[in-house]
């Protein structure tokens, strides 16, 4: 864990500095006694100034323990081989895009290809099966959630 | 007797309550039980549709996934050894060495029985506690609720992680993103960098989805598209002789798992870990602990579910939540204009006991779906997870959408998605990051009147009992683990 601490405090350390120096800006009332809207993020900037120097100080004593940059690695579970992170990271940016493009093409245009994009990413091969279910479900989705439930679906700008 | 209660009761056994509770607990079942779901994101899939709902019939809902996902944490752990949620760990220890042995029925019968009685015991004490526990919260000033927020952050903070620098670090973050939008007392902008969807603040909500449902949705993309097979099973109603065999295991699990879930932060796995110890300890065969024996499914089981039941006491009266899935309740309560806590039971009284009845309708709906459906329910763990995945996102974005009808939330909730993953990754705990985005405006608001109040004076947080009282449990709480830790190093070395 040496490295990931170390990684973490420093972006840690690197957050606190930022959000300290935008605390500064805040306004100080000086006419009562009360403390002003600066106080809290004042307290909150000390305390993880505090904890993530102690997060760098357990990084740099736990670094003897670690086994080179194997550290950074996210270790897979040993029992499941089909385990794959670049499937991961498929699937977030398969999720990215949707959430971008809910923005312009609201939720009844974008959903079938998001979820024909997230079943492909997750191993769903067959052309029918996708097909049917990318369509099927969100349409299933739209008219249960907009004529039975009621509730605002996102809408596009493009629509 | 009480007219609040009795209309509670009134409010908790309409037909509405009762139907809500009732596919709640279905809900629960099956997304304790499938493997890529769990109890918390079977409530937030369940989110956008309780804006529709009257209060009551929301929290019925809710809390009869809650129940449910408990059972159906262990279903998993029994039948297919993959524990549904962490406090079905213990379950496995002997639930899933009965099914090899063709007694797979037997485990889940028994998991039922367990669970009912533990809610049940729960329930009984939430029942009396909470009210007493109200009368004396009620006589707190802002100091003293500011040492009793104060104390649930720092307990949570010291339990949730491993290490407490991660779980303070964890809760100072949370408390940073509490600090955007509008200050609370004076109304000034923090924060907001001139944009009008950050002058409202990061509504907790939101933030909560991406916590919780997006490192799932990573962490299930990456193991692949696993589809389950359905075991198959046979007479699963326990025999007399299996309840006579399991009443003492029962018991110290439904006392073990109310009281650990009454304390904020302490949480189930410890609960069920601690009811089984006591349960081998207290058999007359300690030897058949762990190769397949029913006393080990009924204690686990019976804290398993008894925890729900204490979690919901500093909830409801304090309005402190001792677990995640507390702190989602507490966000359904606040999204229908309700905020748990002593004034809840002055202000709201029949609204408070109908959700301590439906807690017991919860329960009794849990033990009759659990019964009559688990045949079929446990054919749902066929379903295909690349069809699943994409069903949760899409809840999850209707959810956080319909809200306050803002793509801004659906982004908040991506980015809290992505810093969970981040913290995974750190080995940071969230648990304490999401209750600092419950409880931070309160104890920022109680802090600054606190102190306006004594002009200034700092005084005041020890010159109160009470103040002082949980300021010195926080202590308590923060140098707990490295007393913990000291004994058991002195204890190796000797």
């Amino acid at each position: 864990m040496g490295l990931r601490n170390i990684i973490g405090a420093i972006a840690i350390l690197a957050f606190a500095l930022w959000y300290g120096d935008l605390a500064t800006q805040l306004p100080k009332r000086v006419t009562t006694d009360a403390p002003g809207p600066h106080f809290i993020p004042y307290l909150i900037t000390i305390s993880i100034l505090f904890l993530a120097g102690l997060l760098l100080v357990q990084g740099i004593i736990g670094l003897r323990a670690t086994s080179g940059l194997a550290d950074l690695v996210p270790q897979s579970p040993v029992s499941n081989k089909s385990y794959s992170f670049g499937r991961a990271a498929a699937g977030m940016l398969v999720i990215a895009l949707y959430f971008s493009a809910l923005r312009w093409f609201g939720f009844f245009w974008s959903t079938p290809f998001f979820f024909a994009g997230l079943m492909w990413v997750s191993g769903e091969r067959r052309p029918g099966v996708l097909l049917v279910l990318a369509i099927a479900v969100p349409l299933f989705l739209f008219f249960l959630f907009r004529d039975l439930f009621q509730l605002p679906l996102p809408k596009g700008n493009f629509l | 007797m009480n007219a609040d209660l009795l209309q509670g009761l009134y409010l908790a056994l309409s037909p509405t309550s009762i139907l809500a509770t009732a596919l709640g607990a279905l809900h629960g079942l099956i997304s304790g039980m499938m493997p890529g779901l769990t109890t918390s994101a079977g409530i937030i899939i369940l989110f956008p549709i309780t804006f529709i709902l009257e209060p009551t019939t929301a929290v019925a809902l809710l809390l009869g996934v809650f129940v449910g996902g408990m059972t159906g944490g262990s279903f998993a752990a029994i039948l297919i050894n993959i524990p549904g949620s962490p406090s079905a760990s213990a379950t496995t220890l002997d639930g899933f060495p009965l099914t090899p042995k063709g007694e797979a029925g037997r485990a889940p019968g028994i998991s039922i029985i367990s669970g009912f009685t533990g809610g049940l015991f729960s329930f009984c004490c939430l029942l009396l506690i909470a009210p007493q526990l109200t009368k004396i919260a009620l006589q707190f000033q802002a100091a003293d609720l500011f040492g009793l927020v104060f104390f649930g952050l720092t307990v949570i903070s010291a339990f949730a992680a491993k290490t407490l620098v991660k779980g303070l670090l964890s809760t100072f973050l949370g408390l940073t993103i509490i600090t955007v939008g509008m200050d609370p007392l004076v109304g000034t902008e923090r924060f907001t960098f001139g944009s009008a969807d950050m002058l409202a603040g990061i509504h907790f909500i939101p933030a909560l989805v991406g916590l919780f449902a997006i490192p799932e949705i990573a962490a299930n993309l990456a193991e692949g598209n696993i589809r389950g097979t359905a075991p198959r099973f046979g007479r699963f109603i326990p025999s007399w002789q299996d309840i006579k065999n399991i009443r003492l295991p029962l018991s110290i699990g439904s006392i073990v798992g109310t009281f650990i879930g009454i304390l904020p932060g302490a949480g189930g796995p410890i609960a069920v870990f601690v009811s089984y110890d006591y349960a081998q300890k207290t058999s007359k065969n300690p030897e058949k602990f762990g190769k397949g024996c029913i006393e080990g499914v009924a204690a686990p089981e019976s804290a398993n579910s008894a925890i729900a039941g204490g979690a919901l006491v500093p909830m409801m009266t304090l309005g402190i939540p001792g677990d995640p899935i507390t702190a989602i309740l507490i966000g359904a309560l606040l999204v229908h204009g309700m905020a748990p806590g002593p004034l809840l039971f002055v202000e709201q009284g029949p609204f408070a006991y109908s959700v301590l009845f439906s807690y017991f309708i919860a329960i009794c709906s849990m033990a009759v779906v659990a019964f009559l459906g688990l045949r079929v329910i446990v054919k749902l763990l066929t379903i295909p997870r690349s069809l699943l995945l994409p069903i949760i996102i899409a809840l999850c974005v209707l959810g956080t959408y319909a809200l306050r009808n803002s793509f801004f939330d659906i982004y908040v909730m991506f980015f809290f998605g992505l810093l969970a993953m981040a913290f995974k990754w750190l080995k940071i705990p969230v648990v304490p990051l999401l209750l600092a985005l419950v409880l931070g405006p309160q104890l920022e608001e109680h802090l600054r009147v606190a102190l306006t109040s004594s002009k200034g004076d700092i005084s005041i947080f020890y010159t109160s009992p009470w103040c002082l009282f949980f300021l010195c449990l926080s202590v308590v709480s923060l140098v707990w683990p490295f007393l913990l830790e000291w004994r058991t190093k002195s204890r190796a070395k000797a």
